[in-house]
This record gives structure tokens, sequence and C-alpha cells, in this order.
């Protein structure tokens, strides 16, 4: 956790950090799904995986590369994969 | 063909890729680049001859023009002034230096390690080669439809997740550098029996070299192809024949001569890497009547060292066999992991042959000839392994 710290205070410092957060376990996940017109609710994640998404950063890049050395960075902090990918503002 | 076709079609080869990378920075878009150059070939085709003195300036000029013409057609009045002034402001023909480093913008771009190998390499091919989307996929065996998609789906990564058209970083140039030669190395090898591919792989690999003179890798990759490529006459005379009778007049002396000038040269920088090895010990294998193979198996031990894999191992048992005899080599070639790698069961039935053990070796021939994917490299086998049980009394 002190790396994972150390990284966002990084990219802070750098002024690329937007936001950042950790989703809780899988166990706490309810799914919404619209059936027809109804919608109906279940219990657990859309399908037990391996691999989850357990959070978001959001950090502002030029371009990949840039993008890619603080994915290097999360990765190293939290010993994780990170999947990088362009983020669209709604 | 007219002459003027031909004119065209050699600068098209020559400086296709030049003129794509220039019209990708001064456009920021892969895909209208190489409409824009398209259409300026098309044009040349039209107009030529005379045949302008820098006919890749007058390809250049007519693309951005074109591209001009085009964005006035479709954008609304001020985006229009805007941009056909960004374009017409900058410079038009540039011959060196900015140009240059275009191409090595577009190569690292083609090359990211964000794209997959196969994407990068039909990239590449594209992009700095101008070889069509049919002509990658035959040479590649892919349908065409799935080498289409491939490039559209490469291209439409680099828009979207912003792949970037510059040279790497210093820290991260050594990483970026190795992807754009294993493709160029990768386009050559496909060339094993397309001749076009591998001159294809030698031209970018001699245009890197102009770019970046200071990388001895680059230097040993291009010295590596040549000193491969001398022998293609020999090696594939009617057949696959093994180095040792080829008939060494049929090697091509100004690329082995060349090959071995570049070797000196990165012997001389004193900053070995895999590439600058191979290529070593080709020099080696062309140089003389005879490999020296206490050289080769010293050059083998340094690769091993660089890149430690049971291929390299594989090929060093192969000097290790003419150094210090079939048994030496046959205990290390048994030692190695390569099951189902149709090369390795070559190498022992060799072996075994030279050991006086023909069962064995035959059942190796056959074991090799059934998962080789070459129909030469077959037809060898099954040769050898026919020679044997004669040679064997049918034993």
């Amino acid at each position: 956790m002190k790396n994972v710290a150390a990284f966002e205070a990084d990219a802070k410092a750098a002024g690329v950090w937007v936001f950042s957060g950790g989703l809780d376990a899988q166990s706490t996940a309810t799914v919404v799904r619209r059936s027809g017109d109804e919608v109906l609710l279940t219990d657990g994640p859309f399908a037990e995986a391996k691999e989850y998404l357990g959070g978001l950063t959001i950090i502002d890049a030029a371009d990949l590369d840039e993008a890619l050395h603080w994915g290097r960075r999360a990765a190293e902090a939290t010993t994780l994969p990170i999947e990088v990918r362009p983020f669209h503002w709604a | 063909m007219t002459d003027t076709d031909s004119t065209v079609e050699q600068v098209f080869r020559e400086e296709y890729g030049r003129a794509v990378s220039v019209l990708v920075r001064a456009l920021g878009d892969i895909d209208l680049a190489e409409e824009m150059v398209a259409e300026a070939f098309a044009e040349a085709v039209r107009r030529w001859p005379p045949v302008p003195p820098s006919p890749a300036g007058w390809i250049i000029t007519t693309a951005r023009h074109k591209a001009i013409d085009r964005h006035r057609r479709e954008s609304t009045r001020e985006a229009r002034h805007a941009e056909a002034h960004l374009l017409a402001g900058e410079p038009v023909v540039e011959e060196v230096g900015p140009v240059q480093d275009d191409r090595l913008r577009l190569i690292f771009t083609c090359c990211h390690p964000a794209l997959n190998r196969a994407a990068q390499v039909a990239l590449t091919l594209r992009l700095l080669g101008g070889l069509t989307t049919p002509e990658i996929a035959r040479a590649f065996l892919v349908p065409e439809a799935t080498m289409a998609q491939r490039i559209v789906r490469a291209k439409g990564k680099i828009r979207a997740a912003r792949i970037p058209y510059r040279v790497p970083r210093d820290a991260d140039l050594p990483d970026r550098l190795r992807a754009v030669l294993a493709v160029l190395y990768l386009v050559f090898n496909q060339g094993q029996d397309r001749p076009d591919l591998a001159a294809e792989a030698i031209r970018l690999g001699r245009q890197l070299l102009e770019l970046m003179p200071d990388e001895p890798e680059v230097r040993g990759l291009l010295a590596l192809m040549l000193l491969h490529e001398s022998r293609r006459a020999a090696r594939t005379d009617g057949g696959l024949v093994p180095l040792d009778v080829q008939d060494r007049t049929r090697w091509d002396a100004a690329l082995i001569a060349e090959g071995h000038d570049l070797v000196r040269q990165c012997l001389r920088r004193g900053r070995p890497g895999p590439y600058q090895v191979q290529a070593a010990i080709q020099a080696v294998h062309t140089d003389g009547p005879r490999s020296d193979w206490a050289q080769v198996l010293a050059l083998y031990d340094q690769l091993l060292v660089l890149t430690p894999t049971p291929v390299v191992a594989l090929n060093r048992a192969v000097a290790l066999a003419e150094v210090e005899g079939p048994a030496v080599a046959l205990a290390v070639v048994d030692g190695l992991e390569l099951a189902e790698y149709a090369p390795l069961h070559a190498v022992r039935a060799d072996l075994l042959r030279r050991l006086d053990r023909p069962a064995d070796a035959a059942a190796a021939y056959a074991r090799a000839a059934e998962l080789t994917v070459d129909a030469a490299e077959r037809g060898f086998l099954e040769e050898r392994r026919g020679a044997l049980t004669t040679g064997s009394g049918g034993s």
C-alpha cells in the first residue's frame, strides 16, 4: 500500500493524476440487468473470473507512451497487471 | 511495361515509405496519408515523363497538394483556411534530416509493443515497404480478409489508443529497437523461399542503418541478412543443400564482402549483441574454402550467454560435433527440451548416422520429416534417410 500511495503522490506531483479508487471484493457485487420490460437483480458478479477489475486510475496523458509509463509504475506499485485504455468523459 | 511505368515503380519501391512518413506527420492520419500518396503516384503515371529532378520530392509535394484540395472540398470555411495554411506553410521538400526522422518515427509506430507481432510486421511492410494487403497476406499464408482486418485493427488502435508518432526516448530505445529488429528479421526469414520479401527486409535494414548508424545491432542484423542472402542460389540448388556441400562459386561475393565489412565494423565498436554474433558466425562460414569450426563454436558460446535458448544450444551442438565429435554433441542435444522442433531431430539423425547407428538415425530422420512444414526440407530429410538404409544394407 505504501508503494501505491507513492505512485499516486508522484502522479499528482507530475500533474497527470485525475482520480483513482479501488473496487470492493467480488462477493459484494450485485448485477442489475434489463430483461425485456423488467430489470432483474442478481447476487454476485457477471461471471466468476480469475482476473477481474480491482480498481481504476484515471490519468491525463498526451499519448500511449506517456500512459504506459504510468501504467508501468502502477504495475510495479500494485504488483497487479494493469490494463491501459483510453478513457472518454461522458 | 512502359519506361514510365518502370520508373514510377522504382520510385515507388524506393520512396513510398518516405512519402507516407512525411504525410503522416503533416496530416496526423495514416489512412489519409496512404490515400494521398497513392493518388500522387497515380498522377505520376499520368504526368511523367519528364521525370522531375527529385521524384520523391515531387510525390510528397503532389500528395500534400491533394490533401489540401481534399480538405478544401470537405471542410468549413474557417477550418479550411487554418488547415490549408498549416499544410502549405511547411517546407515542401525536405531531403534530409527531418524526412529521415519521419521514416524512423513511422517504423517505431509500426513496431510499437502495444501492437502484436503479426500486426507490427503487416504495418511495417505496408506503410514502409509499400506492399499491398494481398501481397502481405500471400507472404504470410493468411487469407486476404484476415490480413485486411489485422491492418485495419492495428491502424484503429494507433488512432484510438494514441500510439505516438515519434522516436522513443533514450531510456526506452533498447527495448523498442529490439522489436523493430525482430520485425525485420521475421520478414527476412519469411523470405526463405520468397526472394522479394528477403530483399525488402534488407532494403529496410539498410535504411534503418542509415538512420541509426550508432546502433551496432542494426549493423549486425544487416550483416546477418546479407551473409545469409549471399548463399541463396547455392542453398536452394534443386532442393535443400547443406552448407558443407554447397557450391561456393555460386555464393554472391559482393554481398559477402559487404557483410564481412559490416561485421568488422561491429567488432571495432566492441558492443556485441545477438545479431552481431550471429552475423560473425555467418562471416566465419563464408570466409575461405572451409568453415573454421573452432571459431564458430567460440561464437556460439558467446551467443548462448547473450540468448540462452534451447535453439541456440542446438545450433551450438552442431559446431560442437565438428570440434569435439558427434558423441559429445549428441549428449548435449539429448538434454534439450525441443521435442517438437524438426531441426533437433535432423541434427540428432545426422549425429547418429556419424556414430554408426543407422536404425536410430532413420527413426530420427523420419521424426524430423514428420515435423517439418517445408517441402524442400522434407525432401532433403527423406533423401538422407533413404541413403542411410541402402548404405547400411537395409537394416
